[in-house]
């Protein structure tokens, strides 16, 4: 009487008949990666994305022209076969500013989120592993920083070091640095609880094995994806930086950058806003389908 | 038969997932009369939390659906083995009536099943108020007086959750489930999360309760100790199956199947000194991927050639006890042609 | 709990001087001499040396920081505009209710309208209503504010001459603004709402009250919602400092006087005070908002609220944050 077959059984021993032969080996990295596999957004954003570095690598031989290639006989052309993001005011070709743009927003969107990471997770760590009065100075003094709102800190630094890659980069990470502390510090004392450091420092584990070898391991999940988030948030605030010319200037093609040049354009060549910012919103959305995609695969209960 | 306010007939409930169907009930009937207690031991993932989750109407949607069977409460079917969403619906429609009045549940973790954000006399004029005519003053005044009567002072009404310890949390999570006077009150491992010490005291309140009220109670654990403490009536489950079910003098006195006798093996006894408990060797069949034989034949210390392939069904081996078991089906075989020669 | 308000009050003094404090230090980092932006860079030294002594620019550094600060404090004092010469306090009051009210209303507009969304495609998660509104959140965060913002002004006000394109005339000049922060919020609060309500509607007691017989629309709301909101609040402190940059970005795009502007036109100018004046004024306006923020949080949860009775803690341990 047991043993039933109904149709969800038959569906679901099709399926299986289909995987059969292949041997399936299983691991928490491996299983998390057959869950992301199993995730059509997630696998399209990292498409999307691996198309955006591959485009960032191949920039010369993809655009048809330099950067600052000014031609004032063809300033403003609307998009064409021979142009087709059209040109600016300058008479440069928008489409080859934006393949180039690649090359700046997502490494340096990349580079803040890496930074804000490596300061944040010295300190908080230092602030999780440790505890007590260690915890308490570090994170009274987040606490101070974050009372300034992330961009408004951003501008502030940036305003006082002057405009550049370099300024902006540092800029960005550390006005970001405060909340990447405290998602390491978090992450950390959520898997400090476990019975298995206890086991460690049991068996004799120094604090830095405890805290390289047992700890920052286990407590990857919500960083990876938190740093996933991080690297489209920095892109996003990259661009807005540029925009209010406080990050790179004309005539560097940085996406934000070229708005702002563009938007006086407004009312006579509208399309020279259209592409530069679609493009923002391109490269971000496929970060973070990713960066959903990661936090369902690693964190399985909430899908 | 009308004496039975809860009848249970060929259960069969599956979980269906994207990764495979388990097979979580297969096959269980029992009955409770008003003022019975039916313990149903079993271990982890053998199924009882789904029956009881069946009788309620609280599988889990979509994946738990009830394939086969009917679950007659005062001879009225509550199940709806039908995919049909408006039939589902009416069902849930009359079952939300039924839940809190006629049939109650308390839930294995009391640490999680009251809500931390509202007082925990609020929770139990909650359910009052939806199923009684009440005033709002009426409902504080009879929570508070479930209150008193589960033993914890009425004046602490406006405590949260958080205030209580796990022992008081249990007896509020009682007051809920009784407080309106259930005909069939379901417990799922209600003291398996509680220390030693408050288990034998909550078991108690629940019993004497349960006689005040003439409630009949389904008692779920894993704690043989509690069915011979509690309960009339003790059914074992083993994936899904009702493997033996009879009265409690049967299980204890006279265990029939192989997997009741390996149970009582594996208790310490007081008579017998030993210095190893037996266990069961083996692990439970996957719900996912039950085998055609009889389903505990890999762990059976009694295993024969008859036990492949097919599933015994139940026999009856004396009134009211019956065993899944193939080795117990030539005893009764020959009993029952020996009784119809005595007809004769 | 009247202990913590106080303490969460008083807390608020190392606040503000630490804000104070480390703008100070971006603006002694900050290349260039102020009294060249003052007297301009053909002034004889005399002159200059004058303006030094009546900026305090000779005072070490501690005092000149001491200064600042007590200036600040207690006169609300942050010097005077390079190019108007007038207090940068009062330059600031005009246009400060127009950067709240502008940030308030976006994060509030999002909140009616986010919430409810976010709480439908949890209850029927993988719905159509589920995968929309989540892929239109999805939109919302990976947007860019300041280009939401030109393009709406292109369409809307270039465009079609529905609205007015900068100025906040009438109501109608409010809705750009309020729409380029907002819609970001949205997408912010709405995955927030689901994440958390999925966590809540999995927890035990909300089968408790399932198994009470209440119905599924109460259960979702009076149990679920519930406790799925203090997560939630805990956010919103986070969105309105976001909101408050996106304000400084709104408010340049669409020509409103609030204090982004007045900032940003500060910063072409390398009007220092005002810049300063600015971010000081936003971050105690931002640290006043998270004090409200975490006293009603700690109102909304009873568990917060009996650990500063008992313990009479200064900082409870804020839930994780929903990613």
């Amino acid at each position: 009487m047991a043993k039933l077959y109904t149709p969800a059984m038959a569906k679901i021993d099709k399926k299986k008949a289909k995987l059969k032969g292949r041997i399936q080996k299983t691991s928490p990295g491996r299983e998390a990666w057959k869950r992301l596999r199993r995730n059509k957004l997630a696998i399209g954003g990292l498409v999307i994305l691996g198309i955006l570095v591959l485009i960032a690598i191949f920039a010369n031989y993809i655009a048809p022209e330099g950067i600052d290639n000014q031609v004032l006989t063809r300033t403003l052309q609307t998009p064409s076969t021979q142009h087709l993001m059209g040109t600016d005011n300058f008479g440069r070709d928008i489409f080859s500013r934006v393949i180039y743009g690649t090359r700046i927003s997502l490494p340096v969107g990349f580079i803040c989120t890496f930074l804000a990471f490596a300061f944040g997770g010295v300190l908080g760590s230092i602030a999780a592993f440790y505890g007590g009065r260690a915890d308490n100075l570090i994170m009274r003094f987040m606490d101070i920083f974050q009372s300034i709102p992330p961009l408004l800190m951003a501008i502030a630094i940036a305003a006082s070091l002057g405009n550049g890659v370099l300024n902006l980069v540092l800029a960005i990470s550390l006005s970001t640095t405060p909340g990447r502390s405290r998602v390491i510090r978090a992450a950390i004392l959520t898997v400090k609880s476990n019975d298995y450091i206890e086991s460690a420092r049991a068996i004799g584990a120094s604090s830095a094995r405890q805290l390289l070898k047992y700890m920052l391991p286990n407590a990857m999940g919500p960083i990876l994806t938190n740093f996933t988030f991080g690297v489209a948030a920095a892109i996003l605030t990259v661009s807005s930086m540029s925009y209010i010319g406080l990050g790179i200037t004309a005539p560097t093609p940085e996406w934000g950058s070229m708005l702002s040049s563009s938007k006086e354009l407004m009312r006579v060549a509208p399309y020279t806003l259209y592409f530069p910012g679609l493009m923002i919103m391109i490269t971000v959305l496929a970060i973070n389908l990713f960066g959903d995609g990661l936090r369902d695969a690693l964190d399985p209960r909430l899908k | 038969m009308s004496d039975k306010v809860l009848e249970v007939k060929n259960l069969i409930v599956h979980y269906e997932t994207e990764d495979g169907v388990a097979e979580a009930v297969n096959d269980v009937s029992f009955s409770l009369s008003a003022g019975e207690t039916l313990g149903l031991v079993g271990e982890t993932g053998a199924g009882k939390t789904t029956i009881a989750l069946t009788i309620m109407g609280l599988l889990p949607k979509p994946a738990g659906q009830v394939i086969s069977g009917e679950v007659l409460l005062n001879g009225k079917n509550i199940v709806e083995s039908s995919r049909s969403r408006f039939k589902q619906r009416a069902n849930e429609r009359m079952m939300r009536k039924l839940r809190g009045d006629d049939i109650s549940m308390i839930f294995q973790d009391p640490m999680s099943a009251l809500n931390p954000v509202t007082p925990v006399g609020e929770q139990i004029a909650e359910v009052l108020r939806l199923h009684n005519k009440i005033s709002k003053a009426e409902a504080v005044l009879r929570a508070t007086e479930m209150m008193e009567l589960v033993g914890i002072p009425g004046e602490r009404y406006k405590n949260y959750p958080h205030e209580f310890s796990g022992g008081m949390k249990q007896r509020i999570v009682i007051a809920i489930a009784l407080a309106c006077n259930p005909r069939v009150l379901i417990a799922d491992e209600p003291t398996t999360a509680l220390d030693v010490t408050i288990q034998a005291q909550v078991l108690q309140l629940m019993n004497g309760l349960k006689q005040k009220f003439n409630t009949a109670l389904l008692m779920i654990t894993h704690d043989l100790g509690v069915v011979a403490d509690i309960c009339d009536k003790c059914g074992v489950i083993y994936a899904g199956q009702m493997v033996e079910l009879g009265s409690v003098e049967h299980i204890f006195n006279n265990p029939s199947h192989p997997y009741t006798k390996a149970l009582f093996n594996a208790l310490p006894s007081l008579d017998k000194d030993v210095e190893r408990l037996e266990s069961i060797q083996g692990l439970m069949s996957d719900p996912m991927n039950l085998p055609p034989d009889c389903t505990f034949r890999e762990r059976c210390a009694e295993k024969c050639e008859k036990c492949v392939n097919t599933d015994p069904p139940l026999f009856e081996t004396e009134p009211g006890h019956y065993v899944r078991c193939h080795r117990i089906a030539p005893a009764v075989e020959a009993e029952a042609s020996n009784a119809k020669e005595a007809a004769k | 709990m009247l202990r913590y308000i106080i303490k969460r009050l008083l807390w608020m003094i190392p606040v503000v001087v630490g804000v104070v404090c480390i703008i100070f230090f971006l603006s002694v980092i900050t290349p260039g001499d102020p009294v060249t932006s003052l007297v301009g860079a053909d002034a004889p030294p005399e002159v200059r040396e004058a303006m030094r002594e009546k900026l305090g620019l000779n005072d070490p550094i501690y005092i000149q920081f001491v200064n600042y600060t007590v200036k600040i404090i207690t006169r609300g004092d942050f010097g005077n505009s390079y190019i108007t010469g007038q207090p940068v306090f009062g330059e600031l009051m005009t246009r400060f209710p127009v950067t709240l009210k502008l940030t308030i209303a976006s994060v509030i507009v999002a909140l009616i309208l986010s919430v409810p969304l976010g709480v439908v495609s949890a209850v029927k998660r993988n719905s159509w209503i589920d995968n929309a509104s989540m892929a239109l959140s999805l939109m919302g965060v990976s947007i860019p504010q300041f280009w939401l913002g030109l393009m709406t002004l292109l369409l809307f006000a270039v465009k079609l001459h529905l609205l007015p394109a900068s100025g906040i005339a009438g109501i109608s000049g409010w809705v750009l603004p309020v729409l380029m922060i907002g819609v970001g919020n949205m997408g912010n609060f709405a995955r927030t709402t689901r994440a958390s309500m999925l966590e809540v509607i999995q927890q035990d007691y909300i089968r408790t009250a399932r198994a009470k017989g209440q119905t599924e629309a109460a259960v979702i709301i009076r149990h679920g919602l519930r406790n799925a909101l203090i997560p939630i609040v805990a956010n919103v402190g986070n969105i309105i400092g976001i909101s408050l940059g996106g304000a400084v970005i709104a408010e340049s795009i669409f020509s409103l006087s609030g204090v982004g502007q007045y900032m940003l036109n500060a910063i072409n100018a390398r009007n220092w005070p005002s810049v300063q004046g600015g971010i000081i004024m936003l971050a105690i306006a931002f640290s006043i908002i998270m004090l409200i923020m975490d006293l009603l949080y700690a109102a909304i949860d009873p568990r917060l609220k009996s650990e500063f009775r008992s313990k009479g803690r200064l900082f409870a341990k804020r839930k994780q944050k929903v990613a």
